[in-house]
């Protein structure tokens, strides 16, 4: 064995060698000594890889180790010794990569079983090493993940449904411990309902790899509440045994807010759903259109994904209205405007066409661009509609002016047809209120007056169903007469029968009135007119005036012509004791200004007295004596200046229309015209009799036609003896040729001016005439007048013995300068006679004269021909004369005289002048003095100053050669005009040469024109300037125009005041100045300085902007200020700028207001006026502007979502009561002023109509606290801002917590009132109709006045009859026999019954004809006092009423009294022999209470049943039973009335039950 | 009892006026009844026109509402819108118990509305009572012919 297993143990040794040698392992062997003695290929390949190093047999491994390994080589050193078998694991890491190996180490022996070292087997176990510490990594994240987590986790077995582990998270989930967990199953954690589900689904699951989503399912706690778990699954072997690991999210709360989440997009969508809108929304951009819920809704179209199609919009536009709209959005686009509204029409889906309402707002970006647009359109077909129907309905009917009567078709025949309808206007026509008419005939309008043959007219057309108008007087319900204009029309039915007529009435009798007095009127013009004496024509129309108003006297006064009086002129009294009132010391004329002529002379006004004693009336004894009570001074215009008075009386006092009348006013206001007219005429025809000229018109023929009385006078003829002789007769016979030459002259058309000749008179004296004559070639006349001049002729034969007897020297030279003529002054002055001096030289004489001054005027005048005037100083006769040379043909005539005493004078003259000279030269005022040659005359020295002229300038000189500019201004014409109509004028003037506003007052005066003058710019300037100012605040105010326009027209209108100003406002924003407005300033300057900083020494503005104070820089070049900029304002030309900052009231700087000059200059006081006065403008406006721009940024932001829709859209967040509400419809509704209704719930509440706010609120409440719901819907009437009442209707969204109390609502509200309107409208005639209906039916009207008449007509004979019958049986009772005694009995009897009879009528009649007021009864109450009425009813029969508790009904209580007091009254009356015993029951049913009265009486045979109720009906004799057969009529009745029934059950001879149903 | 009172009646109605004639002798007294059958007469009484030129002004007047002519609520409405006759008391007598007439009546000034007993010992109880509480217990205004 030993052998064969060492052959064998070789064998396999080279077996195993080769073996080892291919093995995947490291396997080698040392010695005792480390030295390797075998190693295999992935040995040596291991030591290559991580050593670097070949081995080779024999080496000595322990330098192999490394100082690190040191213990690993003690180790092997410690095996190698001990010889026994290790096993352990060893890591070699290389370049951080770990290498795991197995290692074994087994002793290696010989054959001797000498130990001789140790094999080493190192396996490498990395993959599995790996493998290892990922599996262990991976289960502790597992254990952390599971048990960690924060989600529920649990693992159960599949087939058992046992939980095998669950996480902490679980336990505090579910409120269970570990312990009780592992006992449960997951079954135990459901609620039955979802427990065969769960196990089909784990089924279904149960192959499934991956993770399994369970979706939501639903979890008991231990606590027993149920919450919603979201699981996810994964199906694991635990513990060998196929499982199910699940992870359950708790999603409750997920659920929650999810579920709210849904409820608030419900909500958006019914916000969007509750505007009744098709809400769209146009991206303009790319033309996408997004259409909401509403267009398929309202419109029918259906939208995908409502997408909308702008084409297909546009085309659903009905053509007609296609362009308009298109044109208005592309106008707003354009535009700046954001609102947009349309009306038109629209085709819907259906093919129908229906009128929109389409309002939109653009959206814009920063550049104005429109980009979006969001709008809502609205079908307002029915709106439209109902306006229609509702217009036409208003104007026809209800509104009409004219009355509207409706009636049947017929009768025509007597009665006539009945009026059914009538309108309120036929009320305020005849005052016949329409409940008198109703069933009335028209006929009740007609009277004696009433025309027979218009009657007939309209009757013939009636009976022919043809429409007929006619015109006609009726009568208002008191008698009085009124013209009416009838216009009738048939109405037939659908079948084309006649129904009804409908009338149109007016009242026309303003009309027929105005006709008659037009005609009237008409006719007074025509009498005036056509009377040739005025007081005969004045008489006739105070006459027809006074007869037709019904005056008794009148009296017609003018006023004469230089207004100084009133002059009596005509007068007419309607009888003899009227006539009285002139009879004594009549007034014939009144002073202006006296009595009540006098008084209506000034007011210009009628005036009257009905007590004419009370008047300041003159003549009134002579009026008390006509007996005349009132008195009417009317005064008579032309052109609003009295020309007289008709003054009116009346023996009463006046009633409305005399005083009122059209009539009066118009015969006030225009009849003056043709008075004066006929007393222009009057005046013409004395003004031709009076003149003392000789004024006649002349014939063709030679005849005179027409002479004033002046031609009889001077001729002596009169006037028929001149007119029936020709002409030439009485002419001078030398002169007569010429007379006749002359007229065939004028007969040919030439005016005849200044033809003298000689007439001779009567008496033989000559006539010397002076004519002109004109001749009228059509009328074939000659109008000519002459003047006596024979006086004049006389004279100038006189005069040539004038020239001798003048006081003015005067004498004549010849040609050779000799004296030809010397007058006796003249001899006296030259001191000679004249025949010393005829025939002498002048010189020869005086030749003194030769020389100077008188020798060259003379020179001058005989030289040139022409007269010459001076002054001189005669040494030699110590005296000044006035010469006056006037050259003659042949030779030269001279005037002269002494003037010594008016040069003195002269002297004097001008030293008062000089004193008053420096007087004139002390006025502040420029004066100037002109001569009427327009020389200048004086000059003062405020006007040198004023006018910048010098005096020496213009003294003496013309004044228009100073100021040539002058003389095309209008106050020449003034001036031309003040001096040659001597008129002093006052002016204001623009004097264009110096740019001055000028006061100027001309006084004119012989010698020419006094001028002052004023200078009044300043004043001007400023008056302009306060004016400019409102202008800009006003404008300022307006919303529609911008700040820079307002500075702009600011600015520009304050350079027109001083235009040598450029103004500039610039606007400061975070430090920089930006332009604002300039509207003067070069273009490149503006932008050059754009954005400056501001700072000290950033130029005026700059500088005042920084320094908030103003900067005055009067010299540009020469100011540090502007040294940034001199370059700049060299190139402009500026030298002088001031600038100003514009502050608010917080003293921040809003802007800089610069004023430029092109001159070095400082501001003078007006322009620092001026400017700073502008500076608190601009600050006023520009704050305001600024203000107003935040605001509506504000605004905007809700209105683009409110402007969507008409409605008003609101949210109200109910615990805290605060309401915003927004919306167009809010405009309308509330006046935008009262801004507090927007926050406060209460103040929209307090505007709800009265008699809705209570129900509202009470709704509201209900809705709100007692209910769960969160739809509201609710309308009511709302108080708009114009007093009116709006109907709104209202639906809302309300949100709830979790508590389910409320707390915010979001809803929408429309003004429905034109719907409303119409419904009610419809409604109310509905009702009226039906009311009419019932009223015809029940005659309710006629029962209700024969109740009335009974109780009074009815019961007064009877009571006649029982009165008198009892006053009988007492007086003579006595004479009776029982049987008379008897009769009377019977006959009291009788009547008292009759009586009973018409009080219970009375009652039944009343049942129906009070109204009810409804109001809680206990009926308990009632029965009991029933009981204590029929207590001495049940005493005498020993009857009970038994009552069981009855109820509080809603009812009035008298009748349900009466209804259980006749119920129970019958039963008392109709008992059997037992005695009475009644049961008052009730039952309560859904709606409505079932009372009982059960008896033990009579009992009634069913037949009856129905039979009781009707009125009349009796069962009983009367003897038998006293009644009227009416109580239980009235029960019907009663019980009808509230809407219940009435009935009976009974049994004869056992009782009855009545029974009546009354509703909750 | 100084002098004796004037009465006017009112009374179109010959059965009401022997009534209240009766009623008021039974009494015994000293009044001066006199009586006219419609409004219009009542009117021209009360102005003294016509043949009433030489009446006395009534101390009081008993009237009733169905009257010829001018109803009683004009006469009424006359009596009380004048200034000179508004004083005297007027007592309406009226068969009506409408709740309307009554109003209107008290409306218009009346100053007692009566309605007329239908039997004789109550008219006569009534026109006695109106006797002794308007001639005897109230007092009147100064009569207009003091």
């Amino acid at each position: 064995m030993e052998s064969g297993s060492a052959i064998a143990n070789h064998v396999l040794q080279s077996h195993v060698f080769s073996l080892l040698e291919d093995m995947p392992d490291v396997i080698y062997m040392v010695d005792l000594d480390m030295n390797l003695t075998y190693c295999n290929k992935a040995c040596l390949q291991v030591c290559r890889d991580y050593f670097g190093h070949d081995l080779s047999i024999g080496e000595n491994l322990a330098k192999l180790f490394k100082k690190k390994d040191s213990q690993k080589l003690l180790k092997l050193l410690e095996l190698i010794k001990s010889s026994t078998s290790v096993k352990f694991d060893d890591r070699i890491t290389k370049r951080g990569v770990d290498t795991y190996f197995e290692v074994q180490v087994n002793p290696v022996y010989n054959e001797t079983n000498t130990h001789i070292g140790v094999s080493v087997i190192a396996k490498n176990i990395t993959v599995a090493k790996n493998a290892m510490q990922d599996m262990q990594s991976s289960e502790e994240k597992y254990r952390m993940l599971f048990f960690a987590s924060p989600s529920p986790m649990w693992i159960y077995e599949m087939d058992t449904y046992q939980i095998m582990d669950v996480n902490d998270s679980v336990l505090s989930s579910y409120g269970y411990t570990r312990e009780e967990m592992l006992k449960m199953n997951i079954m135990d954690l459901r609620p039955a309902e979802d427990r065969q589900s769960l196990e089909e689904i784990i089924k279904y699951y149960k192959l499934t790899k991956g993770p399994i989503h369970f979706g939501v399912w639903r979890h008991i706690k231990k606590d027993g509440s149920i919450i919603h778990v979201e699981k996810t699954g994964h199906s694991i072997l635990f513990n060998g045994k196929p499982c199910m690991i699940e992870i359950c999210n708790n999603i409750s709360e997920k659920l929650l807010i999810e579920r709210k989440l849904q409820l608030s997009n419900e909500r958006y969508g019914f916000v969007t759903k509750a505007t009744f809108d098709a809400i769209w929304d146009l991206n303009l951009v790319d033309d996408d259109l997004y259409w909401g819920e509403g267009f398929e809704r309202l419109f029918g179209y259906k939208t995908e994904n409502n997408k909308g199609d702008i084409v297909g919009w546009y085309e659903h536009i009905h053509r007609d209205d296609r362009q308009r709209v298109l044109q208005s959005i592309n106008t707003l686009i354009k535009s700046k405007n954001s609102n947009w509204v349309e009306e038109y029409r629209f085709k819907k889906a259906d093919g129908v066409m229906a009128y929109v309402r389409n309002k939109g707002i653009v959206i814009r970006d920063k550049k104005g661009k429109a980009i979006r647009m969001i709008g809502a359109m609205q079908d307002i077909t029915d709106q439209k509609r109902e306006e229609q129907q509702l217009k036409i309905f208003k104007s026809v009917i209800t509104n009409s002016s004219d009355a509207v009567l409706i009636t049947e078709a017929e009768p025509i025949n007597n009665p006539g047809p009945r009026i059914i309808y009538v309108n309120s206007a036929f009320t305020k026509m005849t005052g016949y209120e329409r409940e008198e008419v109703l069933g009335k005939t028209p006929r009740i309008l007609q009277g004696p007056e009433s025309d027979r043959a218009e009657l007939n007219r309209l009757r013939d057309a009636l009976e022919a169903w043809q429409p007929c108008e006619i015109e006609i007087v009726n009568y208002k319900k008191n008698g009085e007469k009124f013209w009416s204009n009838i216009s009738i029309v048939p109405v037939a039915d659908s079948k084309g029968f006649f129904t009804h007529w409908i009338s149109i009435q007016k009242n026309i009798t303003e009309r027929k009135r105005a006709e008659k007095e037009k005609e009237l009127f008409y006719e007074l013009l025509q009498v005036i007119s056509g009377n040739k004496h005025l007081e005969v024509a004045m008489s006739i129309v105070i006459q027809k005036i006074s007869e037709y108003l019904g005056f008794s006297y009148a009296e017609a006064w003018l006023i004469n012509i230089d207004e100084s009086k009133m002059l009596y002129k005509a007068n007419w009294a309607k009888d003899d004791t009227a006539a009285l009132f002139r009879k004594n010391k009549p007034l014939e004329s009144v002073q202006k200004g006296k009595g009540m002529m006098g008084e209506a002379w000034k007011q210009k006004s009628s005036i009257y007295y009905d007590n004419i004693q009370t008047s300041n009336f003159l003549a009134k004894e002579n009026a008390l004596l006509a007996g005349l009570e009132s008195v009417l001074v009317m005064p008579i215009f032309l052109n609003e200046k009295v020309i007289g008075f008709f003054n009116f009386f009346l023996d009463k006092p006046f009633y409305h229309e005399q005083l009122y009348s059209e009539l009066m006013d118009k015969i006030s206001k225009q009849i003056g015209a043709d008075i004066q007219k006929s007393r222009a005429e009057d005046e013409l025809n004395r003004f031709f009799q009076m003149s003392p000229d000789l004024l006649c018109i002349v014939g063709f023929d030679g005849y005179f036609k027409k002479i004033n009385l002046a031609v009889c006078n001077l001729l002596g003829y009169t006037e028929a003896e001149i007119m029936e002789r020709k002409i030439e007769e009485f002419v001078f016979h030398p002169d007569k040729d010429e007379v006749l030459q002359k007229r065939s002259e004028i007969i040919l058309g030439e005016s005849l001016y200044g033809f003298e000749n000689r007439y001779i008179t009567k008496k033989g004296d000559v006539k010397w005439l002076s004519w002109t004559s004109v001749p009228i070639e059509e009328e074939g006349v000659i109008f000519a007048v002459a003047k006596d001049i024979t006086e004049k002729k006389k004279m100038d034969l006189e005069r040539e013995n004038i020239l001798e007897s003048i006081s003015d020297c005067f004498y004549a030279l010849d040609n050779q300068l000799n004296f030809t003529y010397v007058n006796s002054p003249a001899q006296k002055l030259l001191r000679r006679s004249a025949d010393e001096l005829i025939g002498k030289n002048i010189f020869d004489i005086y030749g003194f004269l030769k020389e100077g001054l008188f020798y060259e005027n003379f020179q001058k005048s005989l030289e040139f021909k022409q007269p010459v005037h001076f002054e001189i100083y005669f040494d030699q006769f110590s005296s000044w004369y006035e010469e006056s040379f006037y050259p003659t043909d042949d030779g030269l005539s001279i005037f002269f005289r002494s003037i010594n005493d008016r040069k003195q004078v002269e002297q004097e003259i001008q030293a008062a002048f000089e004193e008053k000279n420096s007087i004139l030269e002390s006025i502040t005022d420029g004066f100037l003095t002109l001569d009427r040659d327009w020389v200048v005359t004086y000059w003062n020295k405020e006007s040198e100053r004023m006018m910048k002229v010098k005096r020496e300038d213009i003294v003496g000189k013309h004044l228009y050669d100073v100021f040539p500019e002058a003389k095309t201004d209008v106050f020449f014409k003034t001036y031309t005009n003040a001096m040659h109509e001597g008129i002093a004028i006052h002016e204001e003037e623009f004097f264009k040469p110096l740019n001055l506003f000028l006061e100027v007052n001309a006084y004119p005066s012989e010698r020419g024109l006094s001028v002052y003058f004023k200078d009044i710019t300043e004043a001007k300037r400023l008056l302009a300037l306060e004016q400019l100012e409102k202008e800009v605040l006003e404008k300022n105010a307006l919303t529609d125009v911008t700040l820079e326009r307002i500075i702009t027209f600011y600015l520009t209108e304050i350079e027109k005041l001083h235009p040598l100003m450029t103004c500039s406002v610039l606007r400061l924003e975070e430090g920089k100045l930006y332009n604002w407005s300039a509207p003067n300033l070069p273009e490149p300057y503006i932008s050059k300085i754009e954005g400056i900083e501001i700072g000290p020494n950033k130029g005026s503005c700059g500088t005042a902007a920084y320094l908030k104070q103003k900067v005055i820089v009067s010299d540009i070049a020469n100011d540090q200020r502007w040294m940034l900029f001199w370059d700049l304002a060299k190139e402009y030309g500026f030298k002088a700028c001031w600038s100003y900052p514009i502050l608010n009231n917080q003293g921040q700087v809003l802007g800089t207001f610069a004023i430029y000059y092109g001159t070095v200059k400082k501001p003078t006081a007006e322009e620092e006026k001026t400017i700073l006065r502008a500076v608190n403008i601009l600050n006023v406006i520009i704050e305001n502007k600024q203000f107003e721009k935040e605001i509506l940024e504000i605004n905007e932001r809700y209105n683009l979502v409110s402007k969507a829709t008409n409605d008003i859209i609101w949210d109200w967040n109910i615990r805290n009561s605060e309401v915003f509400r927004t919306g167009d419809g809010l405009k309308v509704l509330i006046d935008e002023t009262v801004s507090e209704l927007s926050p406060s719930h209460g103040s929209w509440i307090d505007r709800i109509h009265p008699e809705d706010v209570s129900l509202v609120i009470k709704k509201m409440n209900h809705f709100l606290y007692e209910t769960a719901e969160l739809y509201w819907s609710d309308s009511y009437r709302f108080l708009k801002s114009d007093g009116s009442y709006a109907y709104l209707n209202e639906k809302g969204y309300l949100t709830r917590n979790e508590k389910l109390e409320p707390i915010r609502m979001i809803g929408a509200c429309r003004d429905i009132t034109l719907q409303k309107e119409t419904e009610l409208i419809l409604k109310s005639l509905n009702e009226k109709l039906e009311k009419r209906a019932e009223q015809l039916v029940n005659s309710n009207l006629e029962l209700e006045r024969f109740a009335y008449v009974a109780s009074h007509d009815l019961q007064e004979p009877l009571r006649m009859v029982s009165s008198f019958l009892q006053l009988l049986q007492k007086k003579y009772e006595s004479q009776l026999d029982e049987t008379g005694n008897k009769y009377i009995h019977l006959a009291v009897d009788g009547a008292d019954r009759m009586k009973r009879l018409i009080s219970d009528l009375l009652q039944f009649s009343r049942v129906s004809s009070t109204a009810i007021a409804l109001q809680p009864v206990d009926t308990n109450e009632v029965v009991e006092e029933l009981k204590n009425l029929f207590k001495n009813k049940l005493f005498e029969s020993g009857g009970v009423i038994h009552s069981s508790n009855l109820p509080v009904i809603m009812a009035d209580k008298t009748p349900i009294t009466q209804l259980l007091q006749n119920l129970i009254g019958n039963a008392l009356k109709y008992r059997s022999e037992a005695p009475p015993e009644i049961w008052v029951d009730y039952k309560e049913e859904a709606d409505e209470y079932i009372f009982s009265i059960k008896d033990n009486g009579l009992g009634i045979d069913p037949k009856f049943f129905e039979k009781i109720f009707v009125i009349f009906q009796r069962l009983h004799n009367k003897n038998e039973y006293s009644g009227t057969g009416i109580g239980l009529a009235i029960c019907k009745k009663i019980v009808d009335r509230f809407n219940g029934r009435i009935w009976v059950a009974s049994e004869p001879g056992k009782g009855s039950t009545f029974s009546f149903s009354f509703p909750k | 009892m100084t002098e004796p009172y004037q009465i006017l009646l009112v009374e179109d109605n010959e059965g009401d006026m022997i009534l209240t004639m009766e009623a008021l002798e039974a009494l015994n007294h000293q009044h001066a009844i006199t009586r006219v059958k419609d409004g219009e007469q009542a009117i021209h009484f009360l102005k003294k026109e016509g043949s009433f030129e030489n009446e006395k002004s009534p101390d009081l007047i008993l009237l009733d509402i169905n009257l010829p002519r001018l109803d009683g609520k004009e006469v009424l409405a006359f009596i009380k819108q004048s200034k000179i006759f508004k004083k005297i008391p007027v007592i309406i007598l009226s068969t009506s118990n409408s709740e309307r007439d009554v109003e209107e009546c008290y409306d218009k000034g009346a100053n007692c509305y009566v309605v007329k007993p239908s039997d004789l010992d109550g008219y006569v109880a009534v026109i006695h009572a109106i006797e002794s509480f308007w001639l005897n217990i109230a007092n009147l205004p100064e009569n207009l012919n003091r």
